[in-house]
């Protein structure tokens, strides 16, 4: 295989243009499948993702990629690298990270960023304030639901 | 005296006040479920709007669906929306596909200087273990308790010194 071929070009929403290794890029399994039936050329446009998203993607995907048996960093190290990743991500860019690895259907990206925002929000005050959703309870509603859960807020 | 019950992804709590009659109620309308009607597409449509901003309706279950089961109490008090979200059978179904459902154990402890016992729940968290008692859900002294699945019937037991005849049902997962 030459060496063109192994490489791919990922082009962004705002026409940013990334190139990386095709096992990189493959990771994705919407790339794959557009691979695969061969209806795109050496450059795939993503218009669900915008340049800053994408390189932050694509971090990811050369982490956790395989290439020529350079994948032989431990699960634990790879942990501590996803949490390093996603730890000091606001809210806006995990959702588009969200957004991202579900439109590129990348599962365990998928997963570790959706799990970010169940790990940042755990308390009602985070709620409100990670996700900025507005309580519509009235006081006596609001009074009514913590007095059902008493044992939940006790501490 | 102390009964002890495990039931997969319990949680806190349970409706204190399902009869069996509303057990048979329920599998009635889960037949009419095939059907469709109108005011469930309805509820379907309001089910599917509850979402975090910026985020369709999937993905917003999928974060929800990853947060631990003692969280769900707080994700609750975020606004009607979520109080649904988080009490609904669907959450439950989603929680089951990624496998992340807990094991909660409920503990029936009473003494004998109040009048009946309660239930109590296991709360586990980084640090420590801790019983935390709930008020709400059903217990009498002597009564029988048998879990099926996720749910458990309160049986008999005496209430204000009678022997009563009460059957209780207690469905561990869709509570916050």
């Amino acid at each position: 295989m030459s060496k063109s071929e192994k490489k791919i070009v990922l082009k962004s929403l705002d026409n940013e243009a990334f190139e990386v290794e095709k096992a990189v890029a493959l990771q994705s399994q919407t790339i794959w499948v557009m691979c695969e039936d061969k209806c795109v050329g050496n450059e795939i446009p993503l218009e669900n993702v915008t340049g800053q998203i994408l390189a932050k993607v694509i971090d990811y995907c050369k982490k956790h990629a395989v290439v020529d048996g350079d994948g032989d960093e431990s699960s634990e190290e790879l942990k501590n690298w996803d949490t390093e990743f996603t730890k000091n991500m606001d809210q806006s860019t995990l959702f588009n990270m969200i957004l991202a690895a579900n439109y590129l259907n990348i599962k365990s990206l998928l997963n570790l960023t959706c799990q970010a925002v169940a790990d940042k929000t755990k308390t009602i005050d985070e709620f409100h304030t990670f996700l900025n959703i507005e309580n519509n309870f009235t006081p006596e509603e609001e009074a009514q639901i913590c007095q059902e859960n008493l044992w939940a807020f006790d501490d | 005296m102390a009964v002890t019950s495990e039931t997969p992804d319990g949680s806190n709590g349970g409706d204190p006040n399902k009869k069996p009659e509303d057990v048979e109620k329920e599998e009635e309308e889960e037949e009419n479920q095939k059907e469709k009607p109108e005011d469930e597409e309805e509820e379907e449509i309001q089910y599917r709007s509850i979402s975090f901003p910026n985020l369709p309706h999937d993905l917003t279950e999928l974060c929800v669906a990853l947060l631990r089961r003692c969280n769900y109490p707080s994700l609750s008090l975020i606004s009607k929306g979520f109080r649904t979200l988080a009490a609904s059978p669907r959450l439950y179904d989603a929680r089951s596909r990624l496998g992340v459902t807990e094991c909660v154990l409920y503990a029936s402890i009473g003494f004998p200087t109040s009048s009946s016992p309660s239930w109590y729940i296991l709360r586990r968290d980084e640090i420590s273990l801790r019983l935390c008692r709930i008020d709400k859900l059903p217990i009498h002294w002597g009564s029988a308790v048998v879990t099926i699945g996720p749910t458990m019937y309160v049986i008999g037991g005496r209430s204000d010194g009678k022997p009563t005849s009460d059957v209780t049902l207690i469905d561990c997962r869709f509570h916050t």
